[in-house]
C-alpha cells in the first residue's frame, strides 16, 4: 500500500480497509506521527459532527433517508436533485443546531462555563494546547496509554491536560487545576469524599479534589471510573 | 456554547464537504449512499468527509483558544 496518510486514514475510518490492511494500518499508526495525526484529526471531527446528529430531529433524518430510499438506484440521482439535497442538509444543520441549544438551556441551564469547557475541548481534543514538561501521573491507565501533557485554560480557569489513548480510539482526558473545579448542575456525589459524577452533553465527568484539584472526561463511564480509581483520586 | 461553535464551524466548511460530513455523520448515510447522491466517485465522498471532520475539529479547537484569550 502506497504511503497516503489522509487516504489511507479516510478508508480506515470509514471501515473500508480489509482485515488485514486495517491490522498492517493499526499497527503503522503506532509510529507514524503523520497517520496518527489524520486519524485523530478526522476521529475529533467525526466526533463533533455526531454530538449535532445526538439532537438531530429524527423526523429529519428519516426523510433524508427515505428520500434516497425512495427511487430505485439507477434513478436515484434524478430523484434527488443537489438543491434538495442542500436544502435538506442545511435544514438538518439548522435545527440541530437549533435542538441542542434548547436541550442545553432546557436541561442544564446553569452549567459552569468551565465544565462546557472541559466537555468541548475533550470532544475537540486538547493535543493542539500548548505543550508542557509535567509528568504524567500514570503512563498506562487500562490500556490506554499517556500521550502527552498539555497546558490550556477552561472559561478562565487555567488546566494542565493529561490525554491518555489507545489504538482503538478511545480517549480519556484528566485535566488538574490550582483550584477546585465547579461542579456540574445534575452531579451525583460519591459516598465519600468531595467527589462527584455528571454526564454532560453525552461526556461522563468525575472530578475530586484530592489530591489535587482533577477532573477525568470520557466516553465511557466504567473507563472514567476505572481511571479514577488507578490515578488514585478521592 | 459547544454546540453553537459546531455550528458555525459546518457552515466555514466548503458546502461538498459540509453535505458529505451532515450526510454521513448527521444523516448516517453511508459513503456509497452519499455517492450515489451526489454523484460523486466513493473514493472522492470519503476524501470530503474527512477533510470536512479535520476542518471541523479544527475551527472548533481555534473557537476554544479564542474563549480562552478572552477570559480574564
Amino acid at each position: 500500500m502506497r504511503h497516503d496518510p489522509e487516504r489511507t486514514a479516510a478508508a480506515y475510518l470509514a471501515g473500508e480497509l480489509s482485515p488485514r490492511q486495517r491490522e498492517r494500518f493499526e499497527a503503522h499508526v503506532l509510529g507514524c506521527d503523520n497517520c496518527w495525526g489524520e486519524v485523530t484529526a478526522g476521529r475529533q471531527g467525526r466526533a463533533l459532527a455526531e454530538s449535532l446528529r445526538e439532537v438531530a430531529p429524527q423526523q429529519l433524518r428519516e426523510r433524508i433517508r427515505a428520500t434516497i430510499a425512495a427511487a430505485p438506484p439507477s434513478r436515484r440521482r434524478l430523484r434527488v436533485r443537489m438543491p434538495a439535497l442542500l436544502g435538506m442538509t442545511a435544514a438538518l444543520v439548522a435545527v440541530a443546531v437549533a435542538g441542542g441549544l434548547l436541550a442545553v438551556r432546557e436541561r442544564a441551564p446553569a452549567q459552569p462555563a468551565p465544565i462546557i469547557a472541559a466537555v468541548a475541548s475533550y470532544r475537540a481534543g486538547v493535543a493542539a494546547w500548548t505543550p508542557t514538561g509535567e509528568p504524567p501521573p500514570a503512563r498506562e491507565l487500562d490500556g490506554l496509554t499517556w500521550q502527552g501533557a498539555t497546558k490550556g485554560e477552561l472559561a478562565g480557569l487555567p488546566v494542565v491536560a493529561h490525554t491518555y489513548q489507545d489504538v482503538a480510539g478511545h480517549r480519556l482526558v484528566l485535566l488538574v487545576a490550582g483550584q477546585p473545579f465547579p461542579q456540574a448542575v445534575g452531579a451525583r456525589h460519591a459516598s465519600s469524599g468531595a467527589t462527584w459524577t455528571a454526564q454532560v452533553n453525552g461526556a461522563v465527568l468525575y472530578c475530586a479534589d484530592h489530591p489535587a484539584p482533577s477532573l477525568v472526561v470520557g466516553a465511557d463511564q466504567a473507563e472514567v471510573l476505572a481511571a479514577a480509581q488507578r490515578l488514585g483520586l478521592w | 456554547m459547544w454546540s453553537a461553535r459546531v455550528e458555525r464551524a459546518m457552515w466555514a466548511l466548503p458546502e461538498p464537504q459540509r453535505v458529505a460530513v451532515a450526510l454521513m455523520d448527521l444523516a448516517g448515510l453511508t459513503a456509497a449512499e452519499v455517492a450515489e447522491v451526489t454523484g460523486s466517485p466513493r473514493g472522492t465522498v470519503l476524501a470530503r468527509v474527512h477533510r470536512g471532520r479535520k476542518t471541523l475539529a479544527r475551527l472548533v479547537h481555534e473557537a476554544e483558544q479564542e474563549v480562552g484569550r478572552d477570559a480574564p
